[in-house]
């Protein structure tokens, strides 16, 4: 680092600094709150640094509308605890990563979220940051300020461009001003334990909640000293999440014993796994293997006693935290169950895709960023 | 092998319009018309001699889609029945610089599937087959041919379904829900076809074949998924879908509730979302579409009422008598005058079939125009009060039926066909609501697309910046737009505004098929 930093304050300063760097030949590296600027390697040779913390503010917000639209670089802990007071939240349950990857709990912005499409446990019931980000004002790579997508849930005018923005990690375009879909905060929830199966069991036993409407929320196997922990979260309105919690815990009763938790330890349990907080403390790369969920127990086979792990996203989603000497080759581990494996903390090497992905991939971005002036990630380009 | 008769001879002139258009459609491709027989035989090389249809007769079934105010045959029709077929026929007219537009069941409302007459149309009727179920992952892999109500049916013996349903559903094919991203009246709960597809085989226009996501929740690299879902056929031709599959709910009831006042309505919907309920269901109808449907099927609707709310739940049995309560009160503070609750699927049944029955039910009354803007919910009682107004300016009577929980409108524009200036006067009435759509912070469509009939609207919502991003990344997929050319992007030389859904005499050419 070193390179010189802006925070613009607004999208036509944003636009007069690329532009500017455009034609300087620099190159720009985005940061939010910089709480993931660890997460997936640095970006390599950036100029300048483009900060977005004084594109903040909470724009429009009304809750019986459900959507709300703020400043890129508003923080999320400022987002959340505005809705709170309105009983809403944000569906795709956003972890805050700053304190697994080298930053400050507490800084996330909502901008940076969306741009790293990160999602949290409840990904698996309501769909990831992509599914919530409705419209977006942005500048492109060409300095020039643009939107797309809207104000409202439901809307097919012209591409769906919030989505391509999503999981982009600046490298298409600075947003400036993001709009999301809210939705309303649970009633109740419950938190069912099964400890003692096997893998075997307990993946099964995600498998066969998922498919049946329980409209289950959380689902993460951890491993234990005595086999695993195999937790299961239920949310909703109170007599709904007791049949579902009764039906459940008898269904999970013949594979190990059967705790029913109550809504405290479900947020701090659930907030939790969603920041990683059973690996991140601990030194080693971290990846994410993302694989179809059902697939989630050969990943953990082929870990298991070689690395420290999670399986969320009832399976869809394995942390591995790999020893310095561990030998493991996760992105084959990934691909042999057709899913795929990024080294998040540690030294990254770039992802893996099909020629024809990275093709298609390199024109769209040059459609947004012809000059490259964006710093490339390697994630995603 | 069957031959048209003119084959060989080069035609100057495409085959004649049905009607003329008055839409204009980017400049006619003379050399493609000219080569029409040679683009034939190498056609028949790729897919197959059976597979290419070139005779009058055989192209008029591809003439006009949903939106029947605009009709076309196409040059050439190619039927494909591979991935590597319609990868060869995109590389040939990529290189040939021949336009080519995807088809799937022509249900389209927005035009968006209306041949070119010097394109060859891609129809994926033939690619209609479900290749892989997957209960254990949740998700189902099919072709783009297979009707949305079909992978239900397929998988509803498992206890399960796939979310969106579009009232065409019976009809319209996965691909084409794909190209559109459809919604339905489900989706306010369980999402649009774009949280319920995982994955897609794209074919581009050099014909190369690329996985989009897959059965894993997320793939590595730009979401380019998220941006071919909704493309309207713009950016690559989708030969595999892998969709997501939700148990079905256990139980599923609904209520029925008349209101004196509009705003008395609007505020029940918004006081009911933001009592955290999210409704499987809730349309609205205003006093003409209610009495409409009451005349035509009698489903005991209240027919004094200003505006009517049905409202559906699904969820554990005891989550549904809780919240049916609860819906209950809301509608009663707000000043409802009939609160019914069905006792069983019959009067449930009967409860959606006059809202089922609300286009048709307009169509005895006249010829209709549909259109499909979206609002914020709270501008509900304003946006109809100036749909009056301009209803009284425009001298048409106009029906509102919505998705009310998501502020998806669909009002029906009354006109008579036969009286000079009515149909002018409709379409310009439909602008003017899909103009106000937006100026309420809106959109200017909801689930229909842009096609060709919202396409020179376009500048209503977006800048030229706006649009030329959106151009640049079209450009990205399709260098020389060449797939489904004249369809979203306003035209520069329009000659006249959007087209719509225009219903003749009750007539349509989905007329068997419900509508929402
Ligand atoms: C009576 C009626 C009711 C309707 N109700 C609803 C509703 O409730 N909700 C709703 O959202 N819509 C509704 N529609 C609109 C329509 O059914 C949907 O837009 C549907 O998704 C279109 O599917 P299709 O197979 O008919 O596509 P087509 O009309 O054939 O094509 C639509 C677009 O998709 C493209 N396309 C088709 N297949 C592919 C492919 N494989 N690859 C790439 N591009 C492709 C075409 O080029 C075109 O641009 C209704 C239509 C009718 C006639």
């Amino acid at each position: 680092m070193g390179q010189r930093i802006e925070s613009p304050t607004g999208a036509f300063e944003a636009a007069e600094l690329i532009a500017g760097a455009v034609a300087d030949g620099q190159r720009i590296e985005i940061i939010g709150g910089g709480s993931k600027r660890g997460y997936g390697g640095p970006a390599p040779g950036a100029d300048l640094t483009l900060w977005t913390a004084r594109l903040g503010g909470i724009l429009h917000y009304d809750p019986q509308e459900m959507v709300l639209t703020a400043g890129a670089g508003e923080k999320l802990s400022a987002i959340d605890a505005l809705l709170a007071e309105h009983n809403q939240m944000l569906g795709f349950e956003p972890p805050d990563f700053g304190a697994a990857f080298g930053g400050e709990a507490g800084e996330t912005t909502l901008g940076g979220v969306l741009a790293a499409n990160l999602s949290g446990p409840r990904r698996i019931a309501s769909g990831a940051a992509r599914d919530h980000f409705l419209g977006f004002e942005a500048v492109s790579g060409k300095g020039q300020i643009f939107k797309a997508g809207g104000k409202v849930f439901k809307n097919v005018t012209g591409f769906d461009l919030p989505k391509l923005m999503a999981g982009s990690w600046g490298t298409l375009a600075l947003l400036t001003e993001v709009t999301v879909k809210v939705v309303p905060k649970p009633k109740t929830t419950t938190t069912v334990i099964l400890r003692g199966a096997s893998f075997q069991n307990a993946t099964g036993a995600m498998t066969r909640a998922m498919g049946q409407p329980l409209a289950v929320s959380g689902a993460v196997m951890l491993p234990t000293l005595k086999g695993t922990q195999t937790a299961f979260r239920l949310e909703g309105f109170g007599p709904s999440v007791e049949v579902r919690a009764e039906r459940l815990a008898a269904q999970l009763e013949p594979f190990g014993e059967v705790e029913v938790r109550d809504a405290a330890f479900s947020e701090n349990f659930w907030r939790d796994i969603g920041r990683v907080a059973p690996l991140a403390s601990e030194p080693g790369s971290l990846w994410r293997l993302s694989v179809p969920p059902a697939t989630g127990l050969d990943v953990v086979r082929a870990v298991d006693g070689a690395a420290a792990w999670i399986a969320d996203w009832a399976g869809g989603l394995v942390w591995v935290l790999a020893a310095p000497d561990a030998t493991l080759d996760l992105p084959a581990i990934a691909a042999a169950v057709g899913g795929s494996a990024l080294k998040v903390r540690g030294e990254v090497s770039e992802v893996s895709r099909q020629p024809a992905h990275a093709a298609l991939s390199g024109l769209v971005r040059a459609a947004f960023d012809p000059h490259g002036v964006f710093a490339s990630r390697a994630m995603v380009a | 092998m069957f031959k048209h008769p003119n084959a060989d001879i080069a035609p100057l002139t495409a085959f004649p319009l049905a009607r003329p258009m008055a839409l204009t459609m980017p400049e006619l491709d003379r050399v493609a018309i000219s080569r029409r027989a040679e683009i034939a035989a190498a056609l028949r090389v790729i897919a197959g001699a059976n597979a290419v249809i070139e005779h009058e007769d055989g192209l008029r079934t591809f003439e006009t889609d949903g939106l029947t105010a605009y009709a076309q045959m196409p040059m050439l029709a190619v039927l494909p029945q591979t991935t590597a077929e319609v990868a060869a026929i995109l590389k040939w007219c990529g290189e040939n610089r021949v336009k080519i537009m995807p088809r799937g069941a022509g249900t389209s409302l927005s035009g968006g599937a209306l041949p070119l007459a010097d394109g060859v149309l891609l129809g994926l009727g033939r690619f209609n087959r479900i290749l892989e179920i997957d209960y254990a992952n949740r998700c189902a892999v099919v072709q783009p041919g297979v009707t949305n109500l079909s992978i239900t049916q397929a998988v509803q013996d498992e206890g399960f379904f796939y979310a969106p349903d579009p009232s065409s559903q019976i009809a319209c094919s996965i691909g084409g829900n794909v190209a559109e991203n459809s919604g339905g009246v489900h989706c306010l709960k369980y999402g649009l076809t774009t949280h319920n597809v995982l994955g897609v085989t794209l074919v581009t226009i050099d014909g190369e074949i690329v996985t989009l996501g897959g059965k894993a929740y997320d793939s590595p690299g730009y979401d380019l998924l998220g941006v071919v879902i909704g493309s309207e056929g713009l950016l690559g031709v989708v030969t595999e879908v892998i969709v997501r599959l939700t148990p079905a709910p256990e139980c599923t009831r609904a209520a029925l509730m008349g209101f004196p006042t509009v705003e008395g309505a609007a505020q029940c919907v918004a006081d009911i979302m933001a009592a955290g309920i999210v409704p499987a269901g809730l349309e609205m109808m205003d006093g003409f579409a209610i009495r409409a449907a009451e005349d035509f099927v009698h489903a005991g609707y209240p027919t004094e009422a200003a505006a009517l709310l049905i409202v559906e739940l699904d969820g554990p049995e005891a989550e549904c008598e809780h919240l049916l309560a609860e819906v209950q009160t809301i509608a009663r503070n707000n000043g409802a005058d009939t609160v019914r609750v069905a006792k069983d699927e019959a009067e449930r049944a009967r409860f959606w079939a006059g809202r089922k029955a609300a286009f048709p039910a307009v169509g005895r009354i006249g010829d209709y125009y549909c259109m499909d803007g979206t609002i914020p919910r709270r501008e509900l009682p304003g946006v109809l009060a100036r749909i009056g107004e301009m209803s009284k300016t425009y001298g048409l009577g106009v029906a509102n039926v919505f998705h009310a929980g998501d502020g998806n409108l669909h009002p029906l524009v009354l006109y008579n066909a036969n009286a000079p200036g009515q149909l002018e006067a409709a379409e310009a009435f439909g602008a003017d609501i899909l103009r106000l759509c937006v100026e309420v912070g809106g959109v200017l469509t909801g689930e229909h697309g842009v096609g060709v009939e919202k396409r020179d609207l376009m500048p209503a919502m977006f800048n030229a910046v706006d649009l030329a991003v959106q151009e640049d990344l079209k450009a990205a997929f399709d260098p020389n737009f060449l797939l489904n050319p004249g369809k979203v992007f306003p035209n520069l030389h329009r000659c006249a505004e959007a087209g719509r859904v225009h219903v003749h005499g009750g007539k349509t050419r989905f007329s068997h098929l419900p509508r929402f």
